[in-house]
């Protein structure tokens, strides 16, 4: 056979070579940052959610189940996930004028839960500013998930609430958000982002 | 200028071939992998055997390392033997797995978060999903890896970017399987199929990029040609997720509901079969012409 000439490859690229490299780095990356909005349009998606009526409006994420036939102006839910169904819920109570400042409502909505939630748990109420800066009363709680039909194989999942209560036009708007304890962190950041398009 | 070099790969014809073989070796290891598979898939149902399920996971563990060990044995290993051994294979797969460990995983896993958003996607829009970002993301990453470890000075032949191609995506691919294996303690045959996608997809996808990297070295092409062979191997990643997932998941119907293994590993077999195919004809007609010209040059 003949003989097999081995160079030793030199270090220096020739300017094709060198263009090749930065054309196939920069459209990678160019392809990988237009995955990253592809993710932020499906996952960070929301719809407008309007009631003239009660004077609300606010952005909720977009695969998430609106219910509005309860004691309430609207309800959002994360129909998605297994365990405990992540809510935000915005909801009106009259003030009493004894008490202007909403706190009784908290300490009632506290009472009622401690009745209908497994081992409720309310931590105390404090102050909270809104992303608009509005000053807000806020109660953070714990309580247990159990599943009521028996025959369903179901473990308990531990939730935690947050309750945010606002004075607007002499009446108080109850934002409630209550999320898996396991998925908290980063359902919270879905609720900022829903407190942040809130207008009433 | 590294374009100006004047060698040629030895025809295999001649009496001594220096370099390992890489061809023969991709089919051996994918050989023995696919017989183990099928024999993982098909054996234990036909002779009604269950694995414990103590043992499905060290069984796991052991399948996703598989690759790896075959990969040493009849490539690693023969290179040792060949007269002119390619240096830096072993740091190549070494600093691919690391990659992936490091950086391509967690971005895929942790911040893209593909599961969240990607698997309830239509069709479509799965496909160019996984094609920039999983697929990008991959092949990016072990692009870079030879790039920077083995290119341009390991290579002295075009068929060296098959091996260091090949030796990219089985560090790359083991990592992935690893953790797959740890992270879900599914059943043996699941793996087993889980196993033959991966390696499928990474070797298919690696000696497309690989063939860019040789013609880059040794002939004249042009400067998009290995961002162009870069996407193609992004989208053989961002099909094969979604085909596969549709081919195997069980449909509905009367009689219930039942996942379709076979379909699932034809298309995987097609998946690993074709593109090299495909890269061995076109490496050939490289050569070829290389050969062609360099005669009407002595003429």
């Amino acid at each position: 056979m003949g003989f097999i000439d081995i160079l030793e490859a030199s270090g220096d690229l020739s300017p094709r070579q060198r263009w090749s490299h930065v054309f196939t780095v920069v459209f990678a990356l160019g392809c990988i940052l237009l995955g990253i909005i592809l993710r932020n349009n499906v996952l960070f998606a929301t719809t407008r959610y309007v009631d003239v009526e009660a004077g609300i409006e606010a952005d909720y994420p977009t695969n998430w189940l609106l219910d509005t036939d309860g004691d309430y102006v609207f309800r959002v839910r994360d129909m998605t996930r297994l365990d405990f169904k992540t809510v935000i819920q915005v909801s009106l109570e009259p003030i009493s004028p004894d008490n202007p400042n909403g706190r009784n409502i908290l300490d009632a909505l506290s009472l009622a839960r401690s009745q209908t939630l497994t081992a409720y748990d309310a931590s105390a109420i404090g102050d909270y500013f809104l992303p608009d800066g509005s000053p807000a009363l806020s109660m953070a709680y714990t309580f247990v998930d159990k599943e009521v039909n028996p025959l369903l194989d179901f473990v308990p999942t531990v939730v935690i609430g947050i309750d945010i209560l606002v004075i607007k036009r002499g009446q108080a708007i109850i934002i409630t958000f209550q999320s898996d304890e396991r998925g908290y962190d980063e359902n919270f950041a879905i609720f900022q982002r829903f407190l942040e398009t809130l207008d009433f | 200028m590294t374009n100006t070099i004047r060698t040629l790969q030895p025809r295999p014809e001649e009496e001594v071939y220096p370099y390992r073989r890489v061809w023969r070796s991709i089919v051996i290891e994918n050989g023995i992998l696919v017989g183990v598979v099928l024999a993982l898939v098909f054996i234990p149902s036909f002779l009604g055997i269950r694995i414990p399920k103590g043992l499905q996971q060290p069984t796991n563990i052991l399948l996703a390392l598989l690759p790896a060990i075959l990969w040493m044995i009849f490539s690693r290993l023969q290179e040792r033997r060949a007269i002119q051994p390619r240096k830096g294979l072993l740091s190549v797969a070494i600093v691919s797995a690391l990659v992936a460990n490091a950086v391509g995983i967690p971005l895929v896993k942790d911040f893209l978060k593909i599961d969240e958003w990607l698997s309830l996607s239509s069709a479509i829009d799965r496909i160019i999903g996984y094609t920039l970002t999983v697929g990008m993301i991959q092949e990016l990453l072990k692009y870079l890896v030879i790039r920077y470890v083995a290119w341009p000075g390991q290579f002295r032949i075009r068929l060296d970017g098959v091996a260091f191609a090949v030796a990219s995506a089985i560090g790359y691919a083991t990592v992935q399987n690893l953790h797959f294996a740890i992270d879900y303690n599914i059943a043996v045959d699941s793996m087993a199929q889980r196993l033959l996608i991966t390696m499928a997809m990474h070797i298919g996808a690696s000696v497309i990029i690989s063939y860019g990297l040789a013609e880059l070295r040794f002939g004249t092409p042009s400067p998009f040609m290995m961002p162009f062979l870069l996407g193609v191997g992004a989208f053989i990643v961002g099909i094969a997720i979604p085909v596969r997932a549709g081919l195997v998941n069980a449909g509905f119907s009367l009689n219930g509901a039942f996942t379709r293994p076979i379909f699932g590993l034809g298309f995987s077999l097609v998946l690993l079969v074709a593109p090299i195919a495909l890269m061995a004809w076109l490496y050939d007609n490289a050569e070829r012409r290389e050969q062609e010209r360099l005669a009407s040059m002595e003429l």
